[in-house]
């Protein structure tokens, strides 16, 4: 035992100093690098560029502008990949009833006080974060992540029941997730199914007008930047990881009985 | 003035190999399941860590995030932030791959969640015995 302890920790040592020379040499390119990648050059220089109309995404953050103009099939891909993972904990927690009473135990008074405090702070912020996503550090996974804190903190406080006293079932949680991924796909089709109906040319996922595809989203709120369906996507984007997250912690904080009783119900399977 | 950047990128390179080594030790060698998951989460932050740092840059006088800070925007100041800002791209794919590690890392705390509830353990160790005393003769 002592031996193999020896040898794990010599290998793990000489990977991290492996690790380090490849760094250290170069292996990922100069770092810091003293120049932009060329790539990253016309991203930033178009992100926000009214003198450049046919480029520009109008929003003022360049990693949102990635996410969901740019690049966004990419992220649409990536909403699938979470889709897909909530779908599969569905299917490994399948057959699992609501408890039949809902008994709030919880922590202490001090806790739960605290807790009601910064609770509505933490659903304004993941709110804002998805909102101001276009023109601020943010977007809208990372506000629907910390959105899905104040459920969990919930569960933990004052016992998964209070959830379902607030009347929120995980029935309706799936619904609500369809929803918003149904209009994910039909934000990307807007365009080209507008653009049909006016005898014009459009792309799926087409953001702002181009060239030979003159329709586009609203690029401004006012005289605020928009960024048009970057705003949309970040939107939807809240919805959809917050609910999906939330999702899953209710099917992971099901008590242990009704566990019991669908793997046992399950034998068919096995 | 190159100094500082070059300082923060040898720190946190030198943080990110050290994590990579305790993150695969923990994977390969801790018997318990949710500890392995743990493991897996460091993992995949210290390797996201890195690809930000790669896309760091040097600039007079200081390098900025790629969020543009002025509303309305002039021509200069798009120029200015071309100078100075980091590159995009790293961080816009690092939230495709935060995405895709919570949701590798909230399956595999489901399949946790139910390994405890049916063998009353997440000890990978204690797993087989369990099932060697269930199976029937």
């Amino acid at each position: 035992m002592r031996r193999r302890d020896l040898a794990v920790a010599v290998s793990l040592a000489s990977l991290s100093i492996a690790l380090g020379a490849v760094f250290g040499l170069g292996g990922l390119g100069v770092i810091p690098a003293s120049s932009l990648r060329g790539l990253a050059g016309s991203v930033l220089e178009s992100t926000f560029n009214p003198w450049s109309p046919s480029l520009t995404a109008y929003s003022l953050n360049a990693v949102a502008a990635v996410m969901w103009d740019y690049r966004a099939l990419d992220t649409i891909l990536e909403t699938a990949v979470l889709f897909a993972a909530i779908a599969g904990t569905a299917t490994l927690f399948r057959g699992i009833r609501e408890p039949p009473s809902f008994k709030l135990r919880g922590l202490t008074l001090v806790v739960k006080a605290s807790t009601r405090a910064v609770i509505p702070l933490l659903i304004v912020a993941g709110i804002s974060l998805a909102v101001h996503g276009h023109l601020s550090p943010g977007g809208g996974f990372q506000g629907g992540a910390l959105l899905a804190v104040a459920p969990a903190l919930v569960v933990t406080v004052f016992s998964v029941g209070a959830i379902y006293v607030a009347g929120i079932r995980a029935r309706t949680l799936l619904k609500a997730r369809y929803l918003a991924l149904l209009l994910i796909v039909l934000t990307s089709i807007a365009i080209p199914v507008a653009a049909a109906v006016l005898g014009a040319r459009g792309y799926v996922l087409q953001n702002m007008g181009k060239a030979d595809a003159p329709l586009s989203m609203p690029a401004w709120f006012f005289n605020t930047p928009l960024a048009g369906s970057v705003f949309v996507f970040n939107l939807l984007e809240l919805i959809a990881v917050s609910i999906g997250l939330t999702y899953c912690l209710l099917l992971m904080s099901a008590r242990m009985e009704d566990i019991r009783d669908s793997l046992a119900g399950d034998s068919v399977y096995e | 003035m190159s100094e500082l950047p070059v300082a923060i990128v040898t720190v946190v390179t030198t943080v990110v190999t050290v994590n990579i080594a305790i993150a695969i030790y923990g994977i390969f060698s801790r018997p318990s399941l949710i500890k392995k998951v743990i493991a897996l989460v460091l993992f995949t932050d210290s390797v996201n860590i890195l690809a930000v740092i790669v896309g760091f840059r040097i600039a007079d006088p200081f390098p900025s995030p790629p969020i543009l800070p002025e509303q309305p925007a002039k021509p200069e100041d798009i120029r200015v932030f071309l100078a100075r800002s980091v590159d995009p791209i790293p961080q816009a794919l690092l939230v495709t791959a935060i995405v895709i590690g919570l949701a590798v890392s909230v399956f595999l705390l489901g399949l946790a969640v139910l390994y405890y509830k049916h063998f009353g353990t997440t000890d990978t160790r204690v797993i087989p015995e369990v099932e060697e005393a269930e199976a029937p003769k």
